[in-house]
């Protein structure tokens, strides 16, 4: 589990280094293997606008550009395929070193002079992206300002260090932010922050007029379902895909970000149907029957058998429980209303399920080892305020909330961990 | 053909100059070597004198040097007469190609095949000579003698050890029952805790055990307390093998089950242990861990042997992190802990009444720490340059 300190910070308030929070992690069981920065201040790295994308004479892959670097125009080549006029780029200017000790100078890259590199967000440790030059004005949502020669590091302020660490099995609350900022206020004292108190605090409520059958009971102890109408898929703001990549993952869309950014905040997995995709629209929490089959998020068809747990509409499964959904109800450009599933589920269960059909995906991991049933009231309604500060204009839909009898299975924990501050 | 070299006399059918200086006289040519001399007549009395001159010469060899010599001046590879006229033929007029061709190919296996009789001859005849000829003033050679392999000898360190510390060895099977490598040892069915050992199953119920810890609960049933046992052995994972990951590889386990043992007399036993192996200076720490057989689990470190725990190594570019401990100077020794009450159950003790520690080390992580191998591979690939260093 990647901890990024600066998402630590937005829970609760301490005061200690990135490496001392490490070795109080480790001193309570939760071994940090390392310690990542990213966004490191690379010195001679400067905003800079494309202004002239041209054919290298000598070389089919790379483009000869000319380029505003705040301090007149210097020529530099490019083997980037998105290079294009007016695009705004950050520009190792000569005398800059990157990671790994590069040092950029003045060269003749088949015969043709270079000054300066344009560089992948790679380079720069700003994520793993190394498919072309960043374009900045995407990278940062257009929002900084982009004065020509402006060092790169205040444009895309402090970095974030980042902490690998091994969550052991009995401790699946430590799969998310706040279990472990749980232990770290533990071990260092601290307050939990205004905001972080508030969310812990807060319980999702809602209608009863979805139309939501539990059919297997000790499967699935808990289901939550809401759905939210009014809605347009965008590419998610700056700060959420920072956080989604902070934690190694891709940013895909706001709904897909927000599901993601609870999993990894409080370890609640969550899921987003296209409501107009589900039969019913009506959700059976079910075993899959005999010859029934589905085809995953993964584009993969995959027969299901009677051990494996789906959440089904009125006709077909429309996701393979707790593991992963389906292709067919996917959320996508065309969604504008959604299902949020949020739900608890028997980790036997969901463990069959994922070993049937070879998949471990970041749910099932948490499902298999035990998630917190008091989660989902809290998980519900932190995603429907980040869904709504992303995705302004969504109304809430009709929801409802079903909790079976069944005493849920403990996972690997010593028992069921409640979310309380 | 080359341009700096005429063709060889042979390829036009004619004799080299000055080939047959001290040969011998056709005359002593053994008899059965006479059909291959009338064979040679059909290409010319004079290439049947030669070869079977050049045949005499080989089989009247006196000794290896002279042997050489005669061979390399007929067949020798580079300049040997037959392989140039051989190799000049190509450009001879078709019916004499035929003809000489013929005649050279028979002559060169007809002389390979002296040549090697001879040499064997002359080779036996040597050695006969050196028998009776024994120099006893020559150094004497020292028999090549092999000696343990670098696991063998450490596993004979550890249990020599703790043999010192009053444990004796329990071996267990290799192939094992589910219930002694998982369930008896505190791993309910459907545990994710399973996956960290990738197992192979040689049946539905039967697999190569994945730790030696199944050696304890077989210990444990056939024995009462108080025990002091170490199982060594082989033990085996699903692994995709690398630079630190094999899929078998060998432990020591260690468990100690009597009244009153505490997690104190661990950390004595393993503080011995450590600096028995990394020597009097070693510092240690224990580190909370999970394993689902022991509560609490513990991680032993040792201080980095390479920095001296320090986390960075000085060398002539100035400082830098230390390699082998990534900058944390510290090295990850072993895993273990106070046994848990439910293998107890398990097993039939009763875990009010008795408590225990147990520890588990992989044989081939001690060897690399200690001795700062960087491969895992290089145990079992059997070469002599790394196995002659230990």
């Amino acid at each position: 589990m990647k901890l990024p300190i600066s998402w630590l910070r937005e829970w609760i308030e301490f005061d200690a280094t990135p490496e001392r929070v490490a070795e109080a992690l480790t001193w309570r069981g939760f071994y940090v293997e390392g310690i990542e920065t990213h966004g490191r201040a690379f010195p001679g790295v400067v905003v800079a606008r494309v202004l002239e994308v041209a054919r290298h004479p000598n070389a089919d892959r790379l483009s000869l550009c000319r380029v505003d670097g705040g301090a007149g125009e210097l020529r530099v080549v490019c083997g980037a395929p998105n290079v294009r006029a007016g695009m705004i780029v950050p520009l190792a200017t000569v005398g800059a070193t990157l990671p790994g000790g590069t040092v950029i100078r003045a060269s003749k890259i088949r015969g043709e002079e270079s000054q300066g590199m344009l560089c992948s967000a790679r380079e720069l440790e700003l994520a793993d992206d190394h498919e072309g030059i960043v374009d900045l004005e995407r990278f940062l949502d257009g929002d900084a300002g982009f004065t020509l020669g402006r060092p790169l590091d205040e444009v895309l302020g402090p970095p974030e260090t980042v902490l690998e660490v091994e969550i052991p099995f009995n401790r699946p609350d430590g799969l998310g932010v706040v279990g472990l900022a749980r232990e770290v206020r533990a071990a260092l004292g601290g307050r939990w922050t205004a905001a972080g108190s508030r969310r812990l605090a807060a319980r999702w409520s809602g209608g009863d007029d979805f139309d939501l059958e539990i059919e297997d009971r000790e499967g699935c102890p808990r289901y939550i379902a809401q759905a939210v109408e009014g809605l347009a898929i965008a590419p998610s703001p700056l700060w959420l895909r920072r956080r989604i990549e902070a934690v190694g993952q891709r940013p895909i869309n706001n709904v897909v970000d927000a599901t993601n950014l609870v999993l990894f905040e409080l370890g609640q997995p969550l899921h987003a149907f296209d409501l107009d995709r589900i039969e019913g629209p009506a959700i059976r929490v079910r075993r899959a029957r005999a010859g029934e089959k589905i085809v995953t998020l993964d584009d993969r068809e995959r027969a299901l058998d009677p051990e494996v747990l789906v959440i089904a509409d009125r006709a077909r499964p429309v996701a393979v429980a707790g593991v992963m959904g389906g292709a067919g109800s996917e959320v996508g450009a065309g969604t504008t209303r959604l299902l949020l599933e949020c739900a608890g589920f028997d980790p036997v269960r969901i463990r069959r399920g994922a070993k049937a059909l070879g998949l471990s995906t970041e749910a099932s991991k948490r499902y298999e080892r035990g998630v917190d049933p008091g989660l989902g009231p809290a998980a519900a309604a932190r995603f429907l305020e980040v869904l709504a500060a992303i995705a302004p204009g969504i109304r809430r839909g009709a929801a409802r909330d079903r909790e079976t009898a069944t005493r849920p299975r403990a996972g690997c924990g010593s028992g069921p961990r409640v979310a309380r501050g | 053909m080359t341009a700096d070299r005429q063709p060889h006399p042979l390829a036009a059918g004619l004799l080299p100059a000055n080939w047959d200086e001290g040969t011998p006289d056709p005359g002593r040519l053994a008899p059965e070597h006479a059909a291959h001399v009338g064979e040679l007549q059909r290409a010319g009395a004079d290439l049947a004198a030669f070869f079977a001159r050049a045949a005499n010469g080989l089989a009247a060899a006196a000794d290896l040097p002279e042997l050489d010599e005669r061979h390399t001046t007929l067949l020798g590879r580079e300049r040997g007469h037959v392989t140039l006229a051989l190799g000049d033929l190509p450009h001879v007029p078709l019916e004499e190609r035929k003809r000489l061709g013929r005649a050279y190919n028979l002559a060169k296996r007809w002389l390979g095949e002296l040549e090697a009789a001879q040499r064997r001859a002359l080779e036996q005849e040597r050695e006969a000579r050196g028998a009776g000829m024994l120099d006893v003033t020559l150094p004497g050679r020292r028999p090549w003698v092999g000696h343990r392999h670098v696991l063998a000898q450490i596993r004979e360190e550890l249990l020599d050890l703790f043999h010192g510390l009053g444990y004796s060895v329990y071996t267990s099977p290799e192939v094992e029952h589910e219930a002694y490598n998982f369930g008896k040892l505190n791993f309910p069915p459907d545990h994710p805790a399973r996956d960290a050992h990738d197992t192979y199953f040689v049946s539905d119920t039967r697999l190569l055990r994945t730790h030696t810890s199944p050696g304890w609960v077989r210990a444990m049933e056939e024995r009462r307390p108080p025990l002091r046992l170490v199982f060594p052995g082989r033990v085996y994972r699903a692994e995709q093998v690398d630079a630190s990951h094999m899929d078998q590889f060998h432990q020591v386990d260690g468990l100690f089950v009597a009244r009153d043992v505490s997690m104190a007399d661990l950390k004595g036993t393993l503080n011995t242990f450590a600096r028995s192996i990394l020597g009097a200076g070693v510092r240690t720490r224990m580190i909370p861990i999970y394993f689902p057989f022991v509560e609490p689990g513990a991680q032993l470190d040792a201080s980095c042997v390479n920095c001296a725990g320090e986390g960075r190594t000085r060398g002539p570019d100035g400082e830098r992190r230390c390699a082998v401990c990534k900058g944390s100077g510290w090295l990850e020794l072993l895993g273990a802990g106070m046994v848990h009450p439910n293998v107890f159950r398990a097993v039939g003790y009763d875990p009010e009444e008795v408590t225990g520690f147990a520890f588990g080390m992989g044989l081939e992580r001690i060897a690399m720490v200690r001795h700062g191998i960087p491969e895992i591979r290089l145990f079992l690939e059997n070469d002599m340059r790394f196995l002659s260093q230990f």
